[in-house]
């Protein structure tokens, strides 16, 4: 049952990314050559609603759809993680033409030299996993 | 706007008059990929060289190309300026077909053109195969 919901609201979420183009690699060029408002809408909108859901969430001490308590675990602060972070994944998302996401999204809508870089994600989240403990965060 | 289908024919000659890099590949990538054989493609960056061309072919007596893929903000001259100085050139009954590419979401634009006398669509870019095949009406590709 769980399952199910889990690939229904994925199923949902890979429609929204594909009708908004936000899994078009032009889109995605236009937004770093800063010439379309696009995909900062969609980002900030998405940013927005995050905020807002996520201090509900923890002020109105909701439960689940499954009954059980909701926790969000803090994030540890700290800059470099996000800075080296960031800027790498940065570089990536402008040379693939797309983030995780949307990586699904194209597999699934039949471009297939995303296959290549799908693999290549998996394969360097596990270079970073076991690299992990040596790394500056 | 309604947009008359173009009877595919052997051969096209199009040209793309793009200043970007990666939106003059783009369609020339996209129109490659419609059809390998059908289209002899002529890229220029700016409008002033597409006029040029243009300005030279017809001196030469050949033909303009059938269809015309135009972004409208370009360099010094724009889309617009553009479409101005090719109508001195040409006929009336032989104007190429213009479509213009724009940038997302530049609804302004997108009101001008479907009233310009000159241009037969508007796209945003990038081209795409279904924007193609609403151009040309596909027999044997």
């Amino acid at each position: 049952m769980r399952s199910i919901i889990y690939l229904l609201v994925g199923i949902f979420f890979g429609i929204v990314l594909f009708k908004s183009e936000a899994a078009s690699w032009f889109r995605i060029y236009e937004m770093f050559q800063f010439d379309s408002f696009h995909m900062y809408g969609i980002i900030g909108s998405a940013l927005v609603l995050g905020v807002v859901f996520t201090q509900l969430v923890k002020r109105s001490r909701v439960k689940s759809f499954f009954g059980e308590q909701i926790v969000i675990a803090n994030k540890e602060k700290s800059f470099v993680r996000y800075a080296v972070g960031g800027t790498l994944f940065g570089l990536g998302w402008a040379l693939a033409g797309a983030c995780p996401g949307p990586m699904y999204v194209l597999a699934g809508a039949g471009y297939w030299p995303i296959l290549v870089v799908l693999i290549s994600a998996i394969f360097g989240t596990f270079c970073y996993g076991l690299l992990k403990p040596k790394l500056p965060h | 706007m309604p947009q008359k289908p173009l009877i595919i024919k052997n051969s096209y000659s199009v040209c793309i008059i793009e200043d970007d890099m990666v939106s003059q590949f783009a369609s020339r990538y996209c129109l490659e990929q419609f059809s390998k054989d059908t289209f002899a493609i002529n890229t220029f960056d700016s409008a002033e060289e597409a006029l040029d061309q243009f300005k030279h072919w017809l001196q030469e007596g050949a033909v303009l190309p059938d269809v015309i893929f135009l972004d409208l903000g370009l360099g010094n001259m724009d889309g617009w300026e553009f479409m101005d100085k090719l109508q001195t050139l040409l006929d009336k009954d032989s104007t190429p077909n213009i479509f213009i590419l724009s940038a997302f979401a530049n609804s302004k634009d997108r009101e001008v053109a479907q009233n310009h006398p000159m241009v037969s669509g508007y796209f945003d870019k990038p081209l795409t195969r279904n924007r193609l095949e609403r151009i040309f009406k596909q027999k044997e590709v």
